[in-house]
């Protein structure tokens, strides 16, 4: 027991009265790798912030930690910045900000290692070059003279984990390191991360919400919720049992599929979309002379039912919301035609109420999409403006409480303000808004990526069942397989601009015949099976 | 780089044309006609006229126009209606005066806003932060002209270590010219020093909420390290934009310092002009300024590529 590299005992944490930690206890051998789990809130982050002692202000902790013979929790802060960096290192979820912007990446990299080592400026940065060699960040393609905006997510990333690396720390914390990637950059840090600790003797503890990702790394498992520990032990033996309901009610959530009404007939297209083409200028380069244009969507057709799920999957900057703006009439078009009911829309000009009115969106971040001044009542009553008869303020009132209830909500919840509900509540009501008007066709562009499992996993019961009861067709754009394979009937793969392959939804994800398709399968991590078989599935 | 570069220049100069265009229209529709002005209430016409010839008011307007910026271009800003001296010569001898003291006013003003913003936001919500917070927001309150007289009282009059105004003039020496400028800065830079302090916190504060220095700190970096090293220069962008506008201010905006204290600078002159309807000289001083205004933003721009690399590509 004493011979773990890491062990916190009892850990109470506490940020202003308001206990974030209860009695954690947790264990790290050299050379294994922890994976904690736990939907936001759980406090799987604090845990991770309190061993490397870098609370926010005004927290309060008790416990125990011993790193490596020494007990953390009581050593100063002067002796703390020797450990930090250079015996545990840490990666964090978002690599697009977790870089200094102004600062080139051979710089922040050999300040690490000057800060540690007693090595002269040239030697620092020849060891910043190996370090990133090491990563996958060749000189010759990467040179420490970039800057990050220069670097791509998963390519900052490998910056982060080479400042976090670079002295060989005992431990390496990554906490959510692949939450913010594509499916396939997640796959290769995930490999990256796997490599690192079995070519050393470095242990790692990886924080995620993800059950699959963490199936695939971790040596043992903590399951935490609410500040709790909730179950823990080897991996293999956590998913074979599901001993814990809440562990149980985690892999439900996480592999959970909606259940769908019959099939639909595909009578007549709802939205037809002929060859489209969106482009955008890029940077000027040269001073006079025409600009340079990027095509994001090139040459894009595909039709969509009344009543029907057509998923539309890709990596970041493969056009897919470029595609779903246009068709919702907010960004011009370059080429090609948008046919609603039959009838063209005219590219690039406001679309006229009539067409409004049939469709709707609901966005990714259900945190800054509504205005935090207006009450629920009125965000969610704002597309009524696009009816031609205006309800009264009696009809208003009871389309305000039937919208509400049928996402979940009571219509008592008109009055209050969007800051007072969960995030999961705002997406319901972000639903409401959208459904007020009742529209044909809801794009959801990435609406369930930012919500933990079991909410998911709720609102995904909500979109399927208002499916069903309104006859409302979606086109659900997703970057999560899983995700689109348990609500889609069909499937459009996009790359660069294009739709590469597409096909009943069952269909590709088994057969899948694009090599991008297959590309990107193999890549999403799978939960494991479990002998404990969910009842259900 | 270089398209940054060119980029800034040629907006410079579009800026100093469109400027120069709304000056000149400007000055053409404020009512009063320099020509009768000067000769007074009972002068005859036909003399009045004469003068307009003189004075080449009678040209047509596009004519007064390019004849006007080919002088400034030239360096030839014409012939003060009013004292018939070279406006060129006045402006020169004000600008030896405006210009040192918005320089020495910009510099104790950001001396001592950057440590105290520094000092205010490494040690936020402390003692040290909430008095520099309260000493700013008196600094904003008060008007500059009244501390000016405070100091008067207070360095002129009490203790005689300065003047209590007028300039002693380059010609008397480096230290005797700058120890005239000194209380006019000061009272100058109290404001802008206030603002600037206020200003630098809170960007300080904003960045150190950032990502990129919880990372800083997970290298082993201390507070104070990661502090400068890494929040500094990425909280320099907004601090400079202040820089920038309030120089502008300065050199022009100082007039009512420059009454309290007999100076005469540009913020004077320009006054003087427009209350005896010297619109030549109301027209050069403004595009002067004009152009100080547009370099400094120039300057300014240059600055936020030099602090910022994300915008020295493209763009």
């Amino acid at each position: 027991m004493n011979d773990s590299l890491l062990q916190l005992q009892d850990l109470n944490v506490s940020i202003h009265d308001t206990p974030i930690l209860l009695d954690v206890s947790l264990q790290v051998d050299a050379g294994s790798v922890l994976g904690i789990i736990g939907e936001s809130g759980s406090g799987k982050s604090m845990t991770a912030l309190s061993i490397m002692q870098l609370l926010p202000h005004g927290s309060s902790l008790s416990g125990q930690i011993r790193f490596d013979g020494l007990q953390i929790d009581s050593i100063d802060e002067e002796q703390m910045c020797t450990i930090r960096g250079n015996d545990i290192g840490m990666v964090f979820q978002e690599p697009m900000t977790a870089l200094n912007p102004v600062q080139n990446i051979g710089t922040q990299v050999a300040e690490c290692i000057a800060l540690h080592k007693a090595v002269s400026r040239a030697e620092s940065f020849k060891q910043a070059a190996q370090v990133l060699e090491k990563v996958g960040l060749p000189n010759a393609q990467f040179p420490l003279t970039r800057y990050p905006h220069e670097l791509s997510g998963g390519q900052r990333q490998r910056v982060v984990i080479a400042i976090a690396v670079a002295l060989e720390p005992k431990l390496l914390i990554a906490d959510e390191p692949t939450t913010a990637l594509d499916v396939t950059t997640q796959e290769e840090i995930l490999q990256l991360l796997k490599q690192l600790v079995d070519e050393s003797d470095m242990a790692m503890i990886l924080i995620t919400h993800d059950l699959a990702v963490v199936s695939e790394v971790a040596d043992n498992i903590v399951i935490m919720r609410a500040g709790k520990v909730l179950d823990s032990g080897p991996t293999k033996t956590i998913f074979n049992e599901l001993k814990h309901p809440y562990t149980r009610a985690l892999y439900e959530a996480s592999s959970h599929t909606p259940e769908r009404g019959a099939e639909i007939k595909k009578t007549s297209a709802l939205v037809e979309i002929n060859s489209l083409i969106c482009e955008y200028p890029k940077a000027r380069k040269t001073f006079f002379g025409p600009r340079e244009k990027f095509r994001a969507v090139n040459d894009v057709s595909f039709k969509i039912y009344a009543g029907e799920s057509v998923g539309l999957v890709g990596e970041s900057g493969c056009g897919k919301s470029t595609l779903a703006k246009a068709l919702l009439g907010l960004s011009p078009i370059q080429g090609g035609q948008i046919h609603l009911h039959g009838e063209q829309l005219q590219a690039g000009v406001a679309l006229s109420r009539r067409v409004r009115r049939e469709m709707q969106v609901v966005f990714q971040d259900p945190y800054s999409s509504f205005n935090p001044r207006h009450r629920v009542g009125r965000l969610i009553t704002e597309p009524l403006h696009v009816l031609d008869n205006q309800p009264s303020s009696k009809e208003r009132q009871q389309l305000i409480e039937s919208t509400l209830e049928s996402v979940g909500m009571s219509g008592e919840d008109a009055d209050k303000y969007i800051h007072e509900f969960s995030g999961g509540q705002r997406q319901r009501i972000a639903i409401a808004r959208a459904l007020i008007i009742r529209p044909a066709l809801i794009v959801l562009d990435e609406a369930v990526s930012a919500l933990d499992v079991s909410v998911r996993a709720q609102v995904l019961d909500l979109l399927a069942e208002l499916a069903n009861t309104h006859e409302l067709a979606y086109l659900f754009i997703s970057h999560d397989l899983s995700v689109v394979r348990s609500i889609t009937d069909r499937v459009l793969v996009m790359k660069d601009g294009q739709i590469v392959e597409r096909g009943d939804t069952e269909q590709v994800f088994v057969a899948p015949e694009h090599s991008y398709t297959k590309k990107l399968l193999a890549a999403a991590p799978q939960l494991p099976t479990s002998s404990a078989q969910v009842i259900g599935r | 780089m270089l398209h940054y570069l060119i980029k800034r220049t040629l907006i410079l100069l579009a800026t100093l044309i469109v400027a120069s265009l709304v000056v000149f229209i400007t000055i053409e529709v404020v009512p009063g006609d320099p020509a009768s002005y000067m000769l007074g209430l009972n002068a005859q016409e036909d003399t009045v006229a004469a003068l307009r010839a003189e004075l080449g008011l009678d040209k047509s307007r596009v004519a007064r126009y390019f004849s006007w910026v080919g002088g400034l271009v030239t360096g030839d800003f014409g012939t003060s209606y009013t004292y018939r001296t070279p406006v060129a010569d006045m402006i020169r001898d004000r600008m030896w005066i405006s210009l040192p003291l918005a320089v020495f006013a910009l510099l104790l003003s950001t001396l001592i806003a950057f440590p105290a913003g520094v000092f205010a936001a490494s040690r936020r919500g402390g003692i040290t932060d909430t008095t520099v917070m309260g000493l700013t927001q008196l600094g904003v309150a008060i008007p500059n002209f009244w501390f000016a007289m405070l100091l008067v009282l207070l360095f002129a009059i009490k203790l005689t270590w300065f003047s209590a105004g007028g300039f002693a003039g380059w010609d008397a020496g480096f230290f005797a010219a700058m120890k005239s400028l000194t209380l006019p800065a000061i009272a100058l830079a109290l404001p802008q020093a206030s603002i600037l302090t206020r200003v630098m916190r809170s960007s300080l504060l904003d960045v150190m909420n950032e990502d990129f220095m919880r990372t800083a700190r997970a290298k082993g970096l201390s507070r104070r390290q990661a502090l400068w090293k890494h929040a500094l220069r990425n909280a320099m962008v907004p601090v400079l934009t202040i820089i920038g506008l309030q120089f502008s201010f300065l050199l022009a905006g100082a007039i009512i310092i420059e009454n309290v204290f007999f100076l005469p600078g540009l913020g004077r002159l320009i006054f003087q002009s427009i209350a005896s309807r010297d619109l030549i000289v109301v027209e050069s001083v403004v595009m002067l300024l004009v152009l100080a205004v547009v370099l400094v933003t120039f300057a300014v721009d240059l600055a936020y590529a030099w602090v910022d690399p994300r915008l020295r590509s493209s763009r």
